[in-house]
């Protein structure tokens, strides 16, 4: 491996480890805990929140709270989905397939035990892979020009429109209304005003702090308020749990080489941009299901459904760091808005990133690994308190998220129109949760938009001077390739089933008549 | 109620319910897209095709929902119209939020919309609004006041007085 990167890799450890940064990482974690507690809100809602309040900060203790961000939350999604069959994220949802049935049946804790085991275990995995990854993605960086830059950020719209759930319709009109709203504000080439509507607030365009805030937290707030859901767990109180950690945690020795190949699914599919880790948890539990011998008991509390999604949605978040730092394509929601608070912060993934700031890359990464086994170890440890968390009322917490949302636009240019854009973007956000339109495509839009523009102007200067063919170029062939079949293939698939369809039904009617 | 496109307006309400927000997601295109016929030829051409785009997906995706719907396919879900009237009370609290604010300031709006939305919206106790609408007060104080030093947005009314 490159010199330079082993020792970015031994700085960024150091750094980590080191007082008092190490408590902004613990901090950042118990942060997250808490938020993935109170139902509707999530590690996106903590780091909207969290952006401009430390829009001030150094880069580095930045790094170490959103590292801590994004690996602090999984696992307590994964406790509420054991122990009341309600997953706190989507990625939990298969959690509780074969959790709940655990808890059921007296297993509480050895369901958590070996949940949290195979989530610290997943998690290092996928950033072990990370890690093995730097150098290609430094290469890889480094050979990109503004033509690819230009087709990445279309590759990746395309590609999050299509996977971010639902229509791939609606994804991509989402991410078209972003770019659009993205154009707000003076052209970069001529200067001249666009779509300001007559408005001195959006001369500068639409800032990232409000439409992120807005978005991802108020539409959260505005939900909770509107179904005015009492608790996660729907109980005041919890029940004194029962079964044995350390079993749990061995289970996962026992299984260890269903544990690996989950491991690797989960990372694979983190690193493909928008597929989401709850697909990641779906089809390790899908694969689990097929080598497990016909005496299983999958469903009914059988402890390797348990294990294949919690290591796959864990070894995920190393995977959609990939993407995100290399390219600038976040893997979806969490490293969607890690990637907005890094673009505040002047900090561009990719080439620069990998190069000027790699000290900075590896802060991210080692406090992602830490929180990863903060998390599981205060999981194993503390499940009692952690459980009741979730019997707190959303209505009591709601004012003072309310007020970090206030604050945290006001604190970033002073303005109180930021506060009235954040909550139209709010109700947006809102809106578009309720009628199941997606609303990453949204948010990525409006980060990728600049990429998008400078490069396409910067593409068809150089093309005009002839400095460079844009159609003789081999990676710009094969996005271009790869951005067609994302357009056209769920629509071919869908025909030929359809097709195939209609003739086993022409077929079977046949048979009938016979 | 048939779904027949004669059968109006019961079918045109129901697409109407259905798509109001690709619809209104249209209307916002098309002004954008009005707005730009006024950049010059340089500064045009980039935001036309984008929105040119997303008018022809809204279209299209319009088209094949006015296509399901008549074809009765897809027509399952009853439209929602109680959601949007729910929504209604809590954009009122947030609109009162923001007027607090900008007239009282951060901490004395926020903690008067605490109280408010404790008592009346979530129909907690007058003793529970009332601690933990000072316990904001003291939080947003401590936390950012104090510890991180922020300047708090003071409101309209103290730069009259």
């Amino acid at each position: 491996m490159d010199a330079t990167v082993v020792n970015a890799a031994f700085e960024g450890l150091s750094l980590v480890f080191s007082w008092p940064y190490f408590m902004y990482t613990i901090a950042g974690t118990l942060l997250a805990m808490l938020f993935s507690a109170v139902p509707g809100l999530n590690s996106s809602t903590l780091m909207a929140l969290a952006i401009p309040l430390t829009i001030a900060w150094e880069p580095l203790p930045l790094m170490l709270v959103f590292g801590a961000f994004v690996g602090g939350a999984t696992f307590m999604g994964s406790i509420t989905a054991i122990l009341f069959n309600i997953p706190g994220k989507s990625q939990n949802a298969v959690t509780l397939l074969d959790g709940y049935p655990l808890t059921q049946q007296g297993m509480a804790k050895t369901a958590i035990g070996c949940a949290a085991t195979s989530s610290a275990l997943g998690s290092t995995f996928g950033i072990f892979f990370l890690i093995g990854l730097i150098p290609f993605m430094r290469e890889a960086a480094m050979a990109l020009g503004p033509p690819e830059y230009l087709m990445l950020a279309i590759w990746g719209l395309t590609t999050l429109a299509a996977l971010s759930g639902g229509s791939m319709l609606k994804g991509l009109i989402v991410a078209g209304l972003g770019l659009q709203l993205a154009l707000i504000g003076y052209d970069p080439r001529t200067a001249e005003l666009r779509f300001t509507f007559g408005l001195d607030y959006l001369h500068d365009g639409l800032s990232l702090v409000p439409v992120f805030l807005g978005v991802f937290a108020l539409a959260e707030v505005i939900d909770l308020m509107v179904s005015r859901k009492q608790t996660l767990s729907g109980k005041h109180h919890i029940e004194e749990l029962t079964g044995s950690v350390w079993e749990g945690v061995q289970s996962v020795f026992r299984h260890f080489g269903l544990f690996l190949r989950s491991s690797v699914i989960g990372t694979v599919i983190g690193a493909i941009p928008g597929v989401g880790s709850s697909v990641a948890g779906f089809v390790a539990y899908g694969h689990a299901r097929q080598t497990a011998g016909r005496a299983s008991r999958f469903g009914r509390g059988d402890i390797r459904g348990l294990l294949a999604p919690e290591a796959a949605n864990d070894a995920k978040d190393g995977g959609a760091l990939v993407p995100t730092l290399a390219l600038g394509i976040p893997g979806g929601t969490g490293t969607a808005v890690l990637l907005g608070a890094l673009t505040l912060h002047g900090m561009n993934p990719g080439r620069e990133m990998l190069t000027d700031n790699l000290v900075l890359v590896f802060v991210l990464i080692w406090s992602l690994f830490l929180s990863n086994w903060i998390t599981s170890l205060l999981g194993l440890s503390l499940v009692n308190p952690m459980a009741r968390l979730s019997t707190i009322r959303t209505t009591r917490l709601l004012p003072f998220i309310i007020a970090l949302s206030v604050i945290g636009c006001l604190q970033f240019r002073g303005l109180m129109a930021d506060v009235v854009c954040a909550v139209l973007f709010g109700l947006l956000g809102y809106l578009m949760k309720r009628h199941d339109w997606p609303r990453i495509p949204l948010a990525i839009a409006i980060v990728l938009a600049p990429l998008f523009e400078t490069n396409l102007h910067l593409t068809l200067r150089l093309h005009e001077l002839e400095r460079i063919v844009f159609w003789t170029r081999p990676l710009v062939l094969v996005l271009i390739a790869m951005t067609l079949v994302n357009l056209f293939l769920p629509a071919i698939s869908s025909r030929l089933n359809a097709k195939r369809q209609g003739q086993r039904e022409g077929s079977s009617a046949g048979d009938e008549s016979e | 109620m048939s779904n027949r496109p004669g059968a109006m307006p019961g079918f045109w309400r129901n697409y109407w319910s259905r798509n109001r927000i690709t619809i209104s997601l249209g209307v916002v295109t098309c002004i954008f897209l009005a707005d730009s016929l006024q950049l010059g030829r340089a500064s045009a051409w980039v935001p036309r095709s984008i929105l040119l785009t997303t008018l022809s997906l809204i279209v299209l995706l319009l088209g094949r929902e006015l296509r399901g719907q008549s074809a009765g396919a897809g027509v399952t879900a009853i439209p929602d119209t109680k959601g949007i009237v729910s929504i209604v009370p809590a954009l009122g609290w947030i609109g009162a939020m923001l007027m607090m604010v900008w007239l009282l300031g951060v901490s004395m709006g926020l903690m008067l919309f605490c109280f408010g939305y404790l008592r009346w919206y979530a129909n907690e106790s007058w003793s529970m609004s009332g601690v933990l609408a000072c316990s904001l007060g003291l939080f947003i104080q401590g936390v950012f006041g104090l510890l991180f030093k922020m300047p708090l947005y003071q409101g309209v009314l103290s730069a009259l007085t």
